[in-house]
């Protein structure tokens, strides 16, 4: 009745060393791959003026009507590099073919980063509902501020006038408005 | 009479105890079964320090490997656009990109030696004989296993070699009787593109790691070292400084981008596979071929398995041990042998390892890569990191390989444009904004445009074609024609041989006929001009089809009354003749395609004179059909 029975391989020590040893190699060479494989410093996004419409075609643009157009960004994704489409609203805030008579919003909502669509004469979230009016102020929902200007400017390209946008990534769920850096 | 109370108490009592004595010798049997019967000491098992340390080795680099996979998986996709832009982009972050792979690649390495060297420790010291034949088994299944991993990564990186490489192997695969087709459609998913990538990635990371691993579980045990722990600790740590050092002084390969279509004249196996090379090369294509691929890993394969039952227990004097030793260093020898061969005739031949870049080559693989980065008027394509890639390799292979007549003077700008070129390609692989894209790609144009004002004199097109030229209605062109002239002595140089005729050909003007319309056939293949796909080679068919119009007239002379008017088919076979010779001097695709055309028009003339007393059943125009 005093028999015992045999000791499980894993028991000694010189089995707990030799896993020490092995699994210590695997471990180590899966870190040098996770060093090599990690995200790394990349630059920016496009931080040139990006033509966005002909002039031509904003020309009978009439105030307090907006209109949606769609920026083609292009974006870093490992060793490739994809273009992306972001949507954007033009406004015209004045008369005249200036960079000033336009105004540019981001259809990121400044809430959680949705895609606001415009409905008639406001823009809706939506995700939480937030709502903003033409002029990209905040009427109501949870967004913590308007939504977000982007820089313009008039310029030629191949001959004939463009309206041109510097695409930002803002951060969202602030009140102020924080520029993203990459 | 005794009291029936006490009657059943004492039963009760002797029950109870048969039971605990029941229980107590099926408990002890359970636990002595338990305990494995300790095996008799092999010859000189004693003394042997040699298979753990070597074991040890075998763990430690499938440590590694399973290590730097995981690391290697985690940056790594499979598909034909990614995979050897995916490892490029792992390789660039510095020392830890270097090392992943290089780790992986030199550790599979060391583990194919360290496979060998196991196997033939355990024959060299008998140690496969019972009760250690399991021992043994294990460790050939772990190198089929090893064969099994290193055919399947070498195809993974998607280059040059692994995808010329891998296209040779699974045509070996598909040469087995029977089952070679069905065996390498479903290794490889179909065609040798992203399906088969996908399929390899899942055998090499998923299948067969399972496999080790359950293989591993034993192995484990075979590992245990006898004596002190510090010799396998120090086996375990030269390993890794090994491969360390290795990865730092030689790099993981990675060449261009894998493509059918650009022939790679380089591509070699892995060094353990050389001598099955060198026997592919030394041996005629057919039985013997057929041998030498299937029968040494069958044959072995089966011969090494029944090892153990071959021989005499391990407690009783060996049989075997002798012979085969002298089989096991008779096998080495050879092995070397033929692996020095090969390298012996590609240094002479300055190819495979030893081939020099040549400057033609790489320019016309450079042309490639620069149309495959689109006109300047247009976004960078979507895959525009492979030819980025592929002209930053291509451009650091050209400083120092200079045109002939260079002047000493401008080697020094050469070297420099070369270097700029690279660096420019290397840019556009990191930088994102499109704008800075087109304008990388403008500046690697403008350096191959001043390097060949000054040093060559052909024009070149910088940009490539726009793809909207190609919409217009324009007829479809024949493609290039058979090159007949410099292919038909090109041929004969290189050994092709007209194929050879059965004698029962010989003797009849029908088979002789189909003969040569076959090849007519293939040739108007060839030449676009027929629908099908040629069934060989252009100057194949041209060699076969001039030697069947020789034995057409030669077969007059010989057969009297094969035909019945002799002089009649002496003119015809003159005709076709000088029809085949007018091929034979065209120049240009459609020329030789018209003349092409005449040849079957001397057919027709000849069939239809029909006055020969056997129906024709066969017109030149039938071979058209689009």
């Amino acid at each position: 009745m005093t028999e015992r029975m045999p000791q499980p391989e894993f028991g000694d020590r010189r089995t707990f060393l030799r896993v020490v040893i092995f699994g210590g190699i695997a471990l180590g060479a899966a870190g040098v791959g996770l060093i090599a494989a990690a995200p790394r410093p990349q630059d920016g996004p496009d931080a040139a003026l990006l033509p966005l419409l002909p002039m031509a075609d904003l020309a009978k643009l009439q105030k307090a009507k907006p209109l949606g157009a769609e920026l083609s960004l292009s974006r870093r994704d490992g060793w490739r590099v994809r273009t992306l489409r972001q949507r954007v609203y033009i406004l015209r805030v004045a008369d005249g073919d200036t960079a000033a008579a336009f105004k540019v919003f981001s259809a990121v909502c400044p809430h959680a980063g949705c895609e606001v669509e415009l409905k008639e004469t406001q823009y809706v979230c939506p995700c939480h509902q937030a709502k903003f009016d033409t002029q990209g102020e905040k009427v109501s929902g949870p967004a913590p501020r308007g939504l977000d200007p982007l820089d313009v400017e008039v310029s030629d390209l191949q001959g004939a006038p463009w309206l041109k946008v510097r695409w930002q990534d803002f951060v969202v769920g602030l009140e102020e408005r924080v520029a993203r850096k990459a | 009479m005794s009291d029936p109370a006490q009657t059943t108490s004492q039963i009760q009592h002797e029950l109870l105890a048969e039971v605990q004595a029941e229980l107590h010798r099926r408990t002890t049997s359970m636990v002595t079964r338990k305990v494995p019967p300790t095996p008799p000491p092999a010859a000189g098992d004693d003394r042997d320090f040699v298979t753990p340390l070597i074991l040890a080795g075998l763990l430690s680099c499938l440590a590694l490997l399973a290590g730097t996979g995981i690391g290697i998986s985690l940056g790594y996709a499979p598909s034909m656009d990614d995979a050897s832009a995916s490892l490029d982009w792992m390789q660039r972050a510095g020392l830890a990109g270097t090392l992943v792979r290089g780790l992986h690649w030199h550790a599979a390495n060391l583990l194919v030696a360290l496979c060998g060297a196991y196997l033939f420790w355990l024959l060299w010291r008998g140690l496969y004989r019972r009760p250690m034949q399991w021992r043994w088994w294990r460790a050939c299944l772990l190198l089929g296993l090893v064969v099994a991993f290193s055919l399947t990564g070498q195809f993974l990186p998607y280059d040059q070699n692994a995808l010329h490489g891998t296209a040779i192997r699974m045509g070996y695969v598909a040469e087995a009787p029977l089952v070679g087709g069905l065996l390498r459609d479903m290794a490889t998913g179909g065609a040798l593109g992203t399906a088969a990538l996908a399929r390899f990635f899942s055998i090499h990371t998923l299948i067969l790691p399972v496999l080790a691993l359950m293989l591993l579980r034993w192995m484990w045990a075979d590992a245990k070292p006898q004596g002190a722990l510090w010799p396998v600790l120090a086996v375990a740590l030269s390993v890794v400084a090994v491969c360390m050092v290795a990865s730092l002084v030689v790099a993981a390969p990675l060449g261009l981008q894998g493509d059918v279509g650009e022939s790679y004249p380089q591509a070699r196996p892995e060094w353990f596979a050389l001598p099955l090379y060198t026997l592919m090369k030394l041996l005629p294509p057919g039985l013997l071929h057929l041998l030498a691929l299937f029968a040494p890993p069958l044959l072995g394969g089966l011969a090494l398995a029944g090892l153990p039952y071959a021989d005499r227990q391990s407690d009783q004097p060996t049989r075997l041990l002798r012979p085969l030793r002298i089989a096991a260093l008779v096998g080495v020898i050879s092995f070397a042998g033929l692996c020095i061969v090969t390298v012996m005739q590609d240094y002479q031949a300055q190819a495979g390892w030893f081939a020099q870049d040549d400057l033609e080559d790489l320019m016309g693989q450079m042309g490639r890569r620069n149309a495959a980065l689109g006109h300047s008027t247009q976004p960078l394509p979507a895959s525009a990191h492979l030819p980025a890639r592929d002209t930053r390799e291509l451009a650091r292979r050209l400083a120092g390989l200079y045109v002939k007549d260079i002047a000493e003077s401008d080697k020094p700008q050469w070297d420099q444009w070369a270097q700029e070129l690279a660096d420019k390609a290397d840019a556009l692989l990191t930088t994102t904004a499109e704008t800075e894209r087109r304008k990388l790609r403008t500046e690697m144009r403008k350096i191959c445009a001043d390097c060949h004002k000054l040093h060559a004199d052909d024009e070149i097109s910088l940009e490539p074609k726009l793809p909207q030229a190609q919409t217009k209605a324009d007829p479809p062109k024949l493609p290039d024609p058979p090159k007949l002239l410099p292919l038909l002595d090109a041929a004969k140089l290189a050994g092709l041989m007209p194929t050879k005729l059965e004698d029962r050909d010989l003797k009849s003007t029908r088979r002789l006929m189909s003969r040569a319309k076959s090849n007519l056939r293939d040739l108007l293949r060839s030449a676009g001009q027929a629908t099908g796909d040629a069934t060989g080679k252009p100057e194949q068919s041209w060699l076969d089809l001039t030697e069947d119009a020789r034995l057409f007239g030669a077969m007059q002379e010989q057969n009297k009354g094969t035909h019945p008017d002799t002089a009649k088919w002496q003119a015809a076979m003159k005709d076709l003749n000088a029809a085949l010779q007018a091929v034979k001097d065209a120049k240009q695709g459609t020329e030789a395609g018209e003349k092409l055309d005449a040849v079957g028009k001397t057919c027709d003339a000849c069939h239809k004179q029909g006055d020969w007393g056997e129906p024709f059943d066969w017109l030149y125009a039938d071979l058209k059909v689009r």
